[in-house]
């Protein structure tokens, strides 16, 4: 291909035919013109061509002009070329290769058992996608101490899906020296301490009956906003997790049952602590799901 | 006389076009040599650029095109005719020129005094 032929085609691409038509055939005469002067000053016809195609200028800054646009069809291909792989691998980040739902048990540090006598777990939380709340249900054995944590949204903003995050979780309970209520002879204080909650105590007996349990809730009175959450699941206190039928509202301040509420896209996670002597008079249930284990997961179920 | 910058060769390569075209149709290499030999070589640019600067000239309706037989006997030339709306756009930018011309003169005799 002669260097006309190369300039013609780099600085014409791209533009519709009829258009790119009648320009290279303009800028054909032209060059053909300058080379008929530069031969008739002495040069070769290699020599001339090469100077006409040179007084041109380069090609490219042209055909943009040309073009009306920075995105010469090389460019252009460039970047399409790199939001394909930039897509592809996001989606490969997002789909493929996306980190699967998980709970794990992951370490505790030491300063954060100062406030506890007894069990305490730390959480690794893996969510899905779209997950906007969550409830996670913490059982003591049959008598089943449960807390629950939500609404994602708010207590972690900037949470993404599948983010990996630790909560911690805890239950426990308090040494008589470091309760802030006296319970009373019988009785102990048991702590839940929950990342957004905070702490909480509440006096139960010791040893505690068959079915009592204690849970938190969104706010510090365990009001639930009926208007905001709908009724998605009932927490037993031996951790039989049944979904409550369509159009129903399960009852959730009675000793059978723990309604666990959430928006669309709540995950639950049941995780359990291991049953210990201080905490519960029998063994470990042995149906109850080992510690990090994820029981269900439900996405929330428009009734 | 000093070459003007790119940056004003970049403003005035259409006021020099529409000027060049406000008499006589011209084809692209014509327009060229005459304006190089209007300025005495002082407005030159790279003579690919002229083009993409007529294809706007002509989008803007400023310029009208028509191929012709070469008079030398050569391929057919694209000649370009200024429009009625040329001729306005090629009076407003003559004008536009003009206060900017006069308008540094006076700034810069100021400067020059001081």
């Amino acid at each position: 291909m002669s260097p006309v032929d190369q300039y013609v085609r780099r600085a014409t691409t791209g533009l519709p035919n009829r258009t790119r038509l009648d320009t290279a055939a303009e800028l054909r005469v032209h060059l053909n013109e300058r080379i008929t002067q530069y031969v008739a000053q002495g040069f070769d016809r290699a020599e001339a061509e090469h100077l006409a195609v040179e007084q041109m200028g380069p090609a490219e800054p042209v055909n943009r002009r040309f073009l009306g646009h920075v995105f010469t069809p090389r460019v252009g291909w460039v970047v399409l070329g790199l939001l394909v792989v930039a897509s592809g691998g996001w989606l490969a980040g997002n789909y493929l290769f996306a980190p699967a739902p998980t709970v794990k048990n992951v370490a505790v540090k030491a300063e954060e058992l100062i406030p506890f006598i007894g069990d305490f777990q730390m959480l690794q939380l893996t969510l899905p996608k779209r997950t906007k709340a969550l409830h996670i249900a913490i059982t003591l054995g049959e008598d089943g101490a449960t807390l629950s944590g939500t609404n994602l949204e708010h207590r972690y903003p900037d949470l993404r899906p599948n983010q990996r995050v630790s909560i911690p979780l805890g239950v426990g309970f308090l040494h008589t020296a470091l309760a802030s209520t006296e319970c009373g002879a019988g009785n102990r204080a048991l702590v839940t301490f929950g990342s957004d909650h905070g702490r909480s105590e509440m006096c139960v007996p010791m040893p505690s009956e068959v079915g009592s349990w204690t849970f938190l809730m969104q706010n510090a009175d365990n009001v639930m906003v009926q208007d905001v959450w709908q009724p998605l699941l009932l927490y037993k206190p031996s951790v039989m997790v049944d979904e409550v039928p369509p159009g129903t509202r399960s009852s959730w301040s009675t000793p059978e049952g723990h309604a666990i509420v959430g928006p669309r896209d709540t995950w639950i996670a049941v995780s359990a602590f291991a049953s210990t002597a201080p905490l519960n008079d029998g063994d470990p249930q042995a149906e109850y799901p080992t510690i990090g284990d994820v029981v269900r997961q439900y996405r929330w179920v428009e009734f | 006389m000093a070459n003007a910058s790119t940056d004003a060769k970049r403003g005035t390569i259409d006021l020099a076009i529409l000027a060049t075209l406000e008499h006589q149709d011209r084809y692209g290499l014509e327009i060229l040599t005459e304006v190089q030999r209007a300025t005495n070589g002082s407005l030159t640019f790279k003579e690919g650029s002229l083009y993409p600067a007529l294809h706007r000239l002509v989008k803007q309706g400023w310029v009208n095109t028509r191929w012709e037989e070469s008079d030398s006997g050569g391929a057919p030339r694209k000649y370009y005719e200024l429009t009625d709306d040329g001729r306005r756009a090629l009076e407003a930018k003559r004008q536009e020129w003009r206060s900017v011309r006069d308008a540094m003169e006076v700034f810069l005799n100021l400067r020059g005094a001081q």
